[in-house]
């Protein structure tokens, strides 16, 4: 038996277990790497097929843009050399122009189809051109065919010449351009043909005059059409001139057919040698031509002039036009000039009423001053006045002392102050209480002035004219006392009005009621207050007689200023503020004016000159210090009355006030209660008129609206109402005969109809629209029958090469990249559905199960979804390193399961140490 | 009742006569449908389902299964716990070298062959231990008439739980003519107890027996495992040994020996299931079911 030592057992354990944490270390250092590694890999080759399909991007667009310019490129080639293609563009562009100019209205749909005939017309013309020229070139070059290089020159300037033609290029340019150039070629070529011989020599100049001639003669005719067919179209439409030019075209066009009729004849007799006879005649017939092309020559001439003529008349027509437009405007002008010297002449006499106005004014301004002057004077005079009534009443008191004292002397008795006193109380002071106490009696007044001081005479008449004045006054303050107790005064009612409205809306009256009522309160009110209408109107008066009747005026003026005065003096009764003033005014100044009225005549002159006081200072109409004085005055004498007024009004108001401003809130109550049942009888006729509405009811709701409108205006309606219902029947009946048409799919009616309804200028382009859809219907419907068929015959091949066909050559691989991973995906479903039909149970081991669905999958192709090749080779490799990953630790373990199946043969280390 | 640990398998410890490496490796790339082929170290062979280029092992997993695991190659199909998969040959010789652990039992199953000899060589003191097995079940024969007219059974299966225990021994199987070795497990013997009477054998047969709406019987043969339910009795002080030593070999391969004479308690699987039942302060029950592989 072998021995094996212990303690290098433990030695080896040892090494092997650090080995082996060693190696796992390694290999988890390596996996880390590997792992690593393959990221980077991955990164690497996700970024190369980003590069890759980055780079096929901008190849494809490089290729795109390529394309493009190649089609660029193409399209000015052709256009460069092939007459036709360059014709045919430009047409497009012309028809573009001209679809655009419709559209926006520019030209009229006449105008659009005549020059869209004109385009085809010239393309037509183009196309004949240039096969007649090329037809031309190609027998040339037939006749040339050993001329090569001279060929190819004039090949070259044919060429040219079509594609000039068809640039749109004047085409007596290039006649005179290519003209020339061919002239150099032809002469060249006909030095070196001396030298082979006369007969080749004539026979190749009669067959190079005509093509030449006529070739250029075709250009220059069609392009001289064309630019006069434009021009003319721009300045004049002018059918019957292209008409006529056609006309010339078509007879140049034939002397093409006679040159190309001797071109064929030269020909022959180059093609079988004749001489002589033939010699001459080719001779003959080159002169012929050469005639002919004189001939033409002057044709195109005489277009060039008709071309010029036609511009001119158009320019012509054109300027008597704008002549008469001109006229038109002048006369326009003439108009403006009269109806302006008309307003300056308005302007000026309005000025010139401006200016009376203001002398007038600066008039009543004068005579304002002088009014004041005469005020002054008359003030001073008062004073005189009152001084002298003051001496007379000291002359008459001294009088009554002197006669007293003369019946004391006569009776012994003494005489002093006392007996004095009493006697002015009794004869003027007398009169004082019944002028307080009287206060409504003004009456009295002129009885007291006419009764006053025997020493003022003549203030005594004055007085009592003044005092008859006052009377007005008194009269007009009872009235307005009595409308102040009333609450009829504008003022008053006004603000009654106002308070109980206020009183009405707090208890609820709408605002819609408010409003409406203090509007009318403020008409009212406004309408109430006559004075400053009064004074305008009277200054108005005043001024349009001349100012003539002055004393009219200043008495209207007075009137007005009566009534203001007396309105104020009610107010302020009314209010009680100048009642206090009055009133103390009163206590003293009543006995004051009683004194001075019972002193005599003074008192007497002093109320007439109140009253000539107040005359005056109505009559000046802004004189503050009159009026003021005359307001004072007015209160301190008629203070009384108002405290009489105010007292009656308090006894008599209150109850007044009261019924008026219930009668006011059960009228306005009323009033919101109208308007709300119009509110509901409007919402109710609303509302009846919806459902009329829905029921139908035409013949109510318009018999509703007939009886809103104005008898006169309700035949128009009812006419309307028939054209309408006209109206509505036929539509209802075209649109049912549609619908029918098209259930019966009776298109060509239909499409008769519509057509119908077109302007006749697009109804071309309507049919044209109509044969392309029906052409893509009828292509369209057999291109899905066609699918239907191949996806019933299961034919994906051939339907997925026309999806392919109908795809941008660009995205067609990636279509078919779908298409793979799609297949896939169903064959790898099909696979599984029909692995999931087998059964375990029915195989007799697991290796013939597997075996069968083995066969199964080999019969079932699934096509490869083409993952990322990096990633299948990643896991692949890293499979295969965890395997030996794990192997090489499997084998670790298995070696030291050996050391430890050693000791269990040799026994416990510890115990083999020992 | 005993229980053989199997060894590990390790082929560069197993030396072979008449057994050649004839299957291929297998090498990246497509193979077709039907293709064998085995994989290394582990010598597992596979066969292609179809055809693919998946790895063995991978293709082996996926669903469906491109390669099926057959067993091993034919030179250790006699090691890959797969009784139905034997190694074939004329003249088998087999020789297990010594790899450092206790090997003192020997199973063999699906034995074939016209004989068979064991034989246990160390290589200081020379063969050790030389066992010829008969491969035949005369059992059945206990007369002139059952030895000319029964039929003749093999005897497939042996166990040998007397190896001498060498470390450094070679242990050696030599049949003679063409055989088999279905299953051959060299390792350790652990003793549990002893079986008792009321030892349970049958078979678990997993073939398919249906039969339709019509009552038409459906049947598909398949294959079949032993299955032994073992009633013994172990030392109440060895409980816990016997316990940790079947815990041990839990859902491993294991040899289950109810008596070396009675070789139908011999069972080559896994346990399903066992019970010690503490019965007594000397002994304890113990129930042990045990399913063969197959």
């Amino acid at each position: 038996m072998t021995q094996i030592p212990v303690a290098g057992l433990h030695a080896e354990l040892a090494l092997g277990t650090a080995k082996l944490q060693s190696g796992v270390s390694d290999a988890d250092r390596l996996l880390n790497r590997l792992q690593d590694k393959m990221t980077g890999t991955g990164r690497k080759a996700k970024k190369t097929g980003d590069e890759i399909d980055t780079g096929i991007g901008r190849g494809l667009k490089g290729a795109a843009a390529s394309a493009s310019a190649f089609d660029r490129r193409m399209d000015f080639l052709q256009k460069r050399f092939d007459p036709l293609y360059a014709a045919s563009k430009r047409y497009e562009g012309e028809l573009r122009l001209l679809d655009e100019a419709q559209k926006r209205g520019a030209i009229s749909s006449a105008t659009y189809t005549r020059n869209l005939d004109r385009l085809n017309a010239e393309l037509a013309g183009v196309d004949t051109g240039v096969a007649g020229a090329t037809a031309q070139m190609g027998r040339f070059n037939g006749v040339a065919s050993g001329m090569s290089a001279q060929t190819g020159n004039i090949a070259a300037q044919f060429q040219d010449i079509g594609v000039q033609l068809a640039g749109g290029q004047s085409p007596f340019l290039i006649a005179l351009q290519q003209g020339t150039q061919l002239n150099g070629v032809f002469t060249s070529m006909g030095a070196n043909f001396r030298s082979v011989g006369p007969l080749l020599l004539s026979a190749f100049k009669s067959l190079i005059s005509p093509i030449s001639l006529v070739t250029i003669g075709v250009i220059a005719a069609g392009g001289a059409l064309f630019q006069w067919a434009s021009g003319a179209m721009k300045a004049k439409d002018d059918s019957a001139a292209l008409n006529a030019e056609t006309e010339r075209l078509k007879s140049m066009m034939d002397g093409l057919t006679e040159s190309t009729r001797a071109l064929r004849l030269e020909r022959e007799i180059a093609a079988s040698g004749a001489s002589g006879e033939a010699e001459q005649s080719a001779l003959n017939e080159i002169n012929r031509l050469t005639q002919e092309r004189e001939q033409i020559l002057v044709r195109i001439d005489s277009l060039q002039a008709n071309r010029a003529a036609g511009f001119r008349q158009a320019a012509e027509d054109e300027r008597d036009a704008l002549t008469i437009r001109i006229e038109e405007i002048d006369v326009a002008l003439q108009q403006l000039k009269t109806e302006q010297d008309l307003g300056l002449a308005a302007r000026l006499r309005a000025n010139e009423i401006r200016n009376s106005y203001r002398d007038q004014w600066a008039a009543a301004e004068t005579l304002r001053d002088k009014m004041i002057a005469a005020y002054q004077v008359y003030a001073m005079t008062r004073n005189m006045a009152v001084s002298l009534a003051d001496e007379t009443f000291r002359a008459a008191q001294a009088a009554a002392s002197l006669a007293y004292e003369r019946e004391l002397g006569r009776t012994g008795q003494s005489s002093g102050p006392d007996s004095v006193r009493s006697r002015v109380q009794f004869g003027g002071g007398a009169f004082a209480p019944p002028v307080r106490g009287a206060g409504l009696r003004f009456s009295s007044i002129p009885r007291i002035s006419s009764g006053g001081g025997g020493g003022g005479r003549g203030g005594g008449r004055a007085g009592g004219a003044e005092a008859a004045g006052l009377s007005d006054i008194a009269r007009e303050v009872q009235r307005l006392n009595k409308a102040v107790e009333d609450g009829t005064t504008p003022l008053e009612k006004y603000r009654a009005g106002l308070a109980k409205l206020d009183d009405l809306k707090k208890n609820g009256l709408t605002e819609f009621a408010y409003s409406k009522e203090a509007a009318r309160l403020n008409e009212e009110l406004t309408g109430s207050l006559p004075l400053v209408g009064d004074v305008a109107d009277a200054f108005g008066a005043f001024v349009s007689r001349g100012f003539s009747d002055f004393k009219s005026f200043t008495n209207s003026i007075m009137g007005s200023f009566k009534k203001m005065l007396a309105e104020m003096i009610a107010t302020a009764a009314k209010n009680q503020i100048l009642i206090a003033i009055g009133g103390k005014a009163a206590g003293g100044g009543g006995g004051l004016l009683g004194g001075l009225l019972g002193g005599g005549g003074a008192g007497g002159g002093l109320l007439g000159g109140l009253g000539k006081l107040l005359g005056i200072g109505g009559a000046a109409g802004g004189a503050a210090g009159g009026g003021l004085l005359a307001g004072l005055g007015g209160a301190a004498a008629l203070g009384p009355i108002g405290i009489g007024v105010a007292l009656l009004g308090g006894l008599f108001g209150r109850r007044r006030a009261k019924k008026r401003a219930e009668a006011e809130r059960r009228a306005l109550e009323a009033a919101a209660e109208a308007q709300r049942v119009q509110a509901e009888t409007q919402q109710r006729t609303g509302l009846e008129n919806q459902i009329f509405g829905l029921e139908g009811n035409t013949a109510e709701l318009r018999r509703r609206e007939l009886a809103a409108l104005a008898p006169a205006n309700r035949a128009l309606q009812e006419r309307i109402w028939k054209l309408e219902d006209e109206q509505r029947i036929s539509g209802e009946r075209k649109a049912l005969e549609e619908t029918l048409l098209g259930i019966e799919g009776n298109t060509a009616e239909l499409r008769r109809r519509e057509l119908e309804t077109l302007d006749p200028a697009n109804r071309a382009l309507q049919d044209r629209i109509w044969k392309l859809e029906d052409e893509q219907r009828i292509s369209g419907e057999r291109k899905g029958l066609e699918e239907e068929l191949l996806r019933l015959h299961g034919d994906t091949t051939e339907l997925r090469r026309r999806e392919l066909e109908a795809l941008d050559p660009s995205n067609r691989a990636l279509k078919e990249n779908i298409w793979r991973i799609e297949d896939a995906a169903e064959a790898t479903q099909k696979l599984s559905e029909a692995m999931g039909r087998f059964k375990e149970e029915d195989f007799a081991t697991l290796l013939d199960f597997n075996r069968a669905r083995g066969a199964l999958a080999s019969s079932m192709v699934v096509p490869s979804a083409q993952p990322l090749m990096g990633d299948v080779v990643g896991s692949a490799m890293q499979a295969v390193r965890t395997d030996q990953l794990l192997t090489s630790m499997n084998n670790r373990f298995v070696k030291m399961e050996k050391y430890f199946a050693r000791w269990d043969i040799d026994g416990l280390p510890g115990t083999r140490a020992a | 009742m005993k229980i053989i640990t199997p060894r590990a398998f390790d082929p560069a410890k197993i030396t072979t006569t008449n057994l050649a490496l004839s299957e291929t490796v297998w090498a990246a790339g497509t193979v077709a449908a039907g293709t064998r082929r085995y994989v290394l170290p582990s010598y597992d062979l596979y066969e292609a389902a179809t055809s693919t280029a998946d790895d063995p092992v991978t293709g082996a997993a996926k669903d469906p299964a491109t390669w099926t695991r057959v067993g091993k190659v034919n030179r250790f199909a006699a090691f890959d716990t797969i009784l139905g998969n034997p190694s074939t040959g004329t003249g088998i010789g087999i020789s297990i070298a010594p790899d450092g652990s206790v090997t003192n039992g020997l199973a063999l199953f699906g034995l074939r062959g016209t004989t068979a000899t064991v034989t246990v060589v160390d290589p200081t003191d020379g063969p050790v231990y030389s066992r010829v097995l008969s491969l035949l079940d005369d059992s059945g024969v206990f007369d002139w008439g059952s030895y000319f007219f029964s039929p003749v059974i093999a005897q497939p299966d042996h166990v040998l739980t007397d190896l001498p225990l060498y470390g450094t021994a070679t242990v050696a199987l030599t049949m003679t003519g063409a055989g088999a070795v279905g299953e051959m497990v060299l390792g350790q013997v652990t003793d549990l107890g002893v079986t008792g009477f009321g030892t349970q054998v049958n078979i678990l047969d997993f073939s398919r027996k249906d039969r339709d709406t019509f009552g038409n019987a459906i049947l598909t043969r398949r294959a079949y495992a032993d299955r032994v339910t073992y009633d013994g009795t172990v030392l109440t002080a060895r409980a816990a040994y016997v316990r940790r030593m079947l815990a041990a070999v839990r859902a491993v391969p294991t040899v289950y020996i109810g008596s070396d004479g009675r070789l139908e308690t011999v069972v080559f699987g896994f346990f399903r299931d066992f019970t010690i039942t503490l019965s007594g302060p000397t002994v304890s029950d113990c129930s042990l079911e045990v399913e063969g592989l197959i």
